[in-house]
């Protein structure tokens, strides 16, 4: 017991001096930005607090930006949760059916050894220019990791598992709920994160090519009109949404890395 | 009166399988007296693991039939209970949470299944550990927190799969030793597997000699070491003529098992 308590200490010390350094990294990055911006001059590359000038004023003072971000928030959730149902029935699926997977699993990792975007195309001409075509790109890009990631999951539960919930006669719904559920857990936050990542990465995709909407519509829009203010400042809000939600998935990681000895491979993705 | 009966069990692994073709056990018939403790010892590969499978209706026996408590098993039942060699402690439930599992599933209340979590809890030597994490257990709590998970539902008839195989000698004397207590208090009827052959004799009324591949009775021992035991047992004259009699029925076993 006293190893125990020793090791707790010990983590929660190593896990502020973690998040003191993440911090200081921020603000290193931040100073850097201002230096380079000191150097080149505010007209070439527009500094942090210009930036964030500009971001709040188009989300909050004159919204010029907020109906946009609205927008892209609406096909980021839509394209994420297509994502992770198909993903995760995919992966569940193939992880627990062993001649399913003979079949399908080179088929899976070779589509996502694709670029993408190639079949934009396809994608704009079945659902045109709305935002059922972001949520679809969106979620074609998400789908892979999470499928991916959730079907190695389900393959690694211990077969011990297993034979203690037959032994203890649990019904098909207590297994999944009960031991296939936990067991997956810790893969399936990382397939959750990576599935959010991607969904995120093709809705701007899609937007930043074709669309009515978005932030990415409005950042094409100030590259094409050069305005360096709108594409730091548009660049900057995709940027801390992206943050802010991979914080989340990070802080649930951490609990159950230190709560259950559960560490977290992610190796290969 | 939960005896168990086994009438000519064997079991071949299917071709299309991974051990394809083989036959595990062959024509195995024993029988297990109510609260009685039999141990079975075999070589590496005897299907000592597979007839307790069949036993605890986890895998079908190719032929024969196995009866508990005079009902054919067919299945998995509640009435018994399986500890397995392999850690099989849920990771992410405490101690207390792992215990109480099967009575969970089984519909039993809070109140009564942490009452009775607790009980076993302490019968099992793990009292003040019920809010723990299995990683931060050793070895040997882990399997007392899976022996304890079985003896909750309080099962008439305790499967056990070389449950201490895992574990340093010191442990799995220790173990075997709370083991012999905790049988007494209970009075289940126990069938355990295990590959040493001191073990069998200071925990068994009978240990049952298993052949090589494919597993078969050579023959059953008796012992007749008056309980309560403890572990002066051990280096006795009778413990010492016992083990020697078992290694000499298990020696040219063990030897015909490593020229495979």
């Amino acid at each position: 017991m006293m190893a125990a308590a020793h090791d707790t200490r010990r983590q929660s010390f190593v896990l502020s001096y973690r998040n003191a350094s993440r911090i200081g990294a921020v603000v290193l990055l931040l100073l850097g930005w201002r230096a380079l911006t000191a150097l080149v001059g505010a007209a070439v590359l527009p500094g942090p607090v210009e930036t964030v000038g500009v971001a709040t004023e188009g989300i909050i003072v004159e919204g010029w930006m907020l109906a946009n971000f609205v927008n892209t928030l609406a096909a980021l959730l839509g394209s994420f949760l297509v994502a992770v149902g198909v993903g995760g029935v995919i992966g569940i699926v193939l992880g627990s059916r062993e001649s399913l997977r003979a079949v399908f699993e080179p088929f899976l990792l070779n589509t996502y050894a694709v670029p993408k975007i190639i079949l934009f195309p396809v994608f704009l001409f079945i659902f045109q220019f709305g935002i059922d075509q972001k949520i679809a790109f969106g979620a074609f890009h998400g789908t892979f990791p999470m499928a991916i990631i959730l079907m190695n999951a389900v393959r690694e539960i211990p077969d011990i598992h297993r034979d203690v919930a037959r032994s203890l006669q649990l019904s098909r719904w207590q297994n999944v709920r009960y031991v296939v559920l936990p067991s997956v857990l810790a893969p399936l936050i990382v397939g959750l994160r990576f599935a959010f990542n991607l969904s995120f990465l093709g809705v701007i995709l899609s937007e930043l090519f074709a669309a009515r909407s978005g932030l990415g519509l409005i950042l094409q829009n100030a590259l094409g009109s050069v305005n360096r203010p709108y594409i730091m400042g548009v660049t900057f809000v995709i940027v801390v949404i992206a943050l802010l939600v991979n914080f989340v998935f990070y802080g649930v990681q951490r609990y159950l890395e230190f709560n259950w000895g559960i560490s977290v491979d992610e190796g290969g993705m | 009166m939960a005896t168990i009966e086994l009438e000519d069990v064997s079991k071949t692994y299917d071709a299309n399988k991974r051990d394809s073709g083989v036959e595990a056990v062959r024509n195995v018939s024993m029988h297990v007296g109510s609260g009685e403790f039999v141990s079975i010892v075999g070589p590496t590969g005897c299907g000592k693991s597979t007839l307790m499978e069949i036993v605890a209706g986890l895998t079908d026996p190719t032929a024969g039939e196995v009866t508990i408590a005079g009902e054919p098993v067919t299945g998995p039942r509640r009435d018994v209970g399986v500890v397995f060699q392999k850690d099989s402690t849920f990771p992410w439930r405490t101690v207390l949470e792992n215990v109480e599992f099967g009575l969970q599933m089984h519909g039993v209340t809070f109140d009564e299944r942490r009452e009775r979590s607790r009980d076993v809890i302490e019968l099992v030597g793990l009292s003040g550990f019920e809010d723990t994490y299995p990683n931060e257990l050793s070895g040997g709590m882990r399997q007392r927190v899976a022996i304890a998970r079985t003896l909750v539902m309080n099962p008439a008839v305790m499967l056990m799969d070389e449950p201490f195989g895992a574990l340093d000698e010191q442990t799995r004397i220790m173990l075997g030793d709370e083991l012999l207590s905790i049988a007494a208090k209970t009075e289940q009827t126990t069938l355990f597997i295990t590959h040493s052959i001191n073990e069998a004799i200071h925990l068994s009324d009978r240990v049952v000699v298993m052949s090589a591949r494919p597993g078969q009775i050579k023959e059953t021992v008796g012992v007749d070491i008056p309980r309560p035991r403890s572990t002066d047992v051990f280096g006795s004259e009778r413990f010492n003529d016992l083990s020697e009699r078992v290694w000499e029925l298990l020696k040219p076993e063990a030897e015909s098992g490593l020229q495979r």
